[in-house]
């Protein structure tokens, strides 16, 4: 194969794994805005995990299989 | 597991891993400063016979601010965030408090070997991979004892839902373990030297020529990514929003941007190897993956700033929080510059030549050395309750470190694309107009700036560890924990 033909494969190459990785993303992060959106998880309060993070305060949810009193 | 009044969370894990750091970052840093000064004054090349040489210097200094300074710090806020947010405490389980110390102190006993080994020359010549078999066989032990910890605590965990630090902190393990082995593979010669004479620490790579590259800078990049990137990411993402009592701005961008890091990064090492004798498409690709890596580098720091926003007096009124957006705003930095660099064209120009040192320092000393002394500045009143002992010591450091940085990175870029263009430059005959030494004359001013402006970093950076000794000994005693802004005595 010549140089030209390379760099031409190279380019198209580059072009696609962009391509390929966009719609990857995008689609993730539409998903996430779409769940938050219909209610079905509330991602942002998942910051309180930080905020409250004593021992003693409450836990946000509780782990279901926990020995928890 | 009982809910218990009495019950608190573990912190002697935390203060020896803190201890470790200061130390082993004063080490560190201290011989990156006579390195600077070495280079701009090769006399200081020849005041310890060999040992002294900048050959031998280099790894201690790489392998100490990487492997001692940045993975100390590491541990210790991992023992700090992770029974915070998964909220439970080391003292529920003698096996992992045992685990969690046997962790420090094989690695406590890693450290000095590496320094006497390094020093005496015995060298596996791999760059950030350069300690010997026997060495390299220590460090999985203490590795695998930090998993155990590490899944141990998830298992024990209160909460449901495993905050975003902790996945950060999951990856670095998961992926420094794999890097790790692939990279190391070694055959100590020793056992098939057929009797021929063979050093018992001596080995070689079970890989060859471009087989070697290529693992070696696939594992050179993802040690940035999973040592100096996910967990400081883990880092900021816990102590930003506590310290200034924020919600992070979007939890999904954190997500998102964790996946999207984690996916890229593993493909970009190949901007290390451009124009070498790696296959053309695999350079293509690494150029390709390091420009998408701009996306989630900067939806994480992004996400920081915005976390701060309507919030933005914080940052006049603590030095605390001046550390962190300061740190995230180096992130950015040189996750644009890395992508720039990881141009073709721009390689040609870049590699080799001084903007590579300039580029690693934005990151290192920006963002992982800030990050990492904001985290032991919020930890140091809740580990040793104590109020901080000196805002105005913390608001010098600030100034001077942040000055140092400023002086290392612009004298870098500026030698580096002198450096490149004169390299390059040739007559209307295609004769090369400059010889080496031509350029060795013009860059000199520029490593006496670095050295200086390392040398600004190195002093801050004994204000913070006296500033924290301070803090331990003599700060205010105080009778609860504060719950968001650290205190500190003015
Ligand atoms: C988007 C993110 C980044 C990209 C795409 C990137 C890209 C690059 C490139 C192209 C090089 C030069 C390779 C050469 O020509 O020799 C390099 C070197 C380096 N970078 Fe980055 N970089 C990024 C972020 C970072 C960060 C955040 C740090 C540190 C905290 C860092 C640390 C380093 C180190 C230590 C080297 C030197 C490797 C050597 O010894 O040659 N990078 N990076």
């Amino acid at each position: 194969m010549d140089q030209e033909t390379l760099m031409t494969m190279a380019g198209y190459g580059k072009f696609f794994i962009l391509l390929f990785i966009f719609i990857i993303f995008y689609g993730y992060a539409f998903s996430l805005y779409k769940r938050q959106r219909s209610g079905e998880r509330d991602f942002e309060k998942y910051s309180d995990l930080v905020l409250n993070d004593s021992l003693d305060a409450a836990p946000l949810e509780k782990r279901d299989n926990s020995k928890e009193k | 597991m009982q809910s218990n009044a009495q019950l608190e969370y573990d912190y002697s894990v935390v203060k020896l891993f803190t201890f470790t750091t200061i130390l082993f970052g004063i080490i560190g840093m201290l011989v990156g400063v006579i390195l600077a000064f070495q280079l701009a004054f090769p006399e200081l090349s020849n005041l310890a016979g060999e040992y002294g040489t900048f050959s031998r210097l280099r790894p201690i200094h790489t392998n100490g601010v990487a492997f001692g300074f940045t993975l100390s710090g590491i541990f210790a806020t991992w023992y700090y965030v992770g029974q915070r947010v998964l909220k439970m405490s080391l003292k529920e389980s003698k096996f992992l408090m045992t685990v969690a110390k046997l962790h420090f102190w094989l690695y406590f006993i890693t450290i000095p070997l590496a320094v006497v080994t390094l020093i005496m020359g015995i060298t596996t010549s791999k760059e950030y991979a350069e300690l010997e078999w026997p060495l390299d066989l220590l460090i999985v032990v203490w590795w695998v004892l930090w998993g155990v910890s590490m899944f141990g605590m998830i298992g024990m965990r209160r909460e449901r839902t495993i905050y975003v630090s902790v996945w950060y902190y999951m990856s670095s393990f998961l992926a420094v373990a794999m890097l790790f082995l692939f990279n190391n593979m070694e055959v100590p010669t020793m056992f098939w030297a057929n009797g021929a004479p063979s050093s018992a620490m001596h080995s070689i790579s079970m890989y060859a020529g471009t087989n070697d590259a290529l693992v070696q800078w696939w594992y050179g990049h993802n040690a940035v990514a999973f040592v100096f990137t996910t967990p400081i990411i883990a880092m900021i993402y816990y102590f930003l929003p506590k310290e200034s009592g924020q919600n992070v701005f979007s939890y999904k961008l954190s997500v998102l941007a964790f996946w999207g890091l984690m996916f890229v990064y593993l493909w970009a090492g190949g901007h290390h190897l451009i124009y070498s004798t790696v296959p053309d498409w695999m350079q293509t690709m690494g150029s390709a993956m390091s420009v998408v890596l701009i996306l989630p580098s900067w939806g994480s720091a992004i996400n920081m700033l915005l976390t701060m926003k309507g919030e933005w007096g914080q940052l006049q009124t603590s030095p605390l929080i001046k550390f962190m957006i300061m740190a995230s705003t180096f992130y950015m930095l040189s996750t644009i510059e890395g992508p720039i660099q990881a141009i073709k064209s721009v390689n040609a120009i870049a590699h080799f030549t001084d903007w590579i040192p300039g580029h690693v320092h934005d990151g290192t000393l920006g963002w992982v050395g800030f990050m990492v002394m904001a985290a032991l500045f919020h930890m140091a009143p809740r580990i040793f309750k104590r109020e901080l002992y000196s805002k105005s010591l913390m608001e010098t450091q600030f100034w001077l470190q942040t000055v140092g940085i400023v002086l290392y990175f612009t004298s870098m870029w500026i030698a580096g694309i002198t450096q490149g263009m004169m390299w390059r430059a040739y007559d209307e005959y295609g004769s090369l107009l400059y010889s080496f030494i031509d350029t060795v004359t013009v860059l000199h001013p520029y490593y006496t700036l670095r050295a200086v402006g390392g040398l600004f970093y190195l002093i801050g950076f004994l204000l913070f560890a006296y500033n924290i000794f301070k803090t331990m000994t003599s700060g205010r005693v105080l009778d609860k924990e504060p719950a968001n802004a650290s205190p500190m005595a003015s």
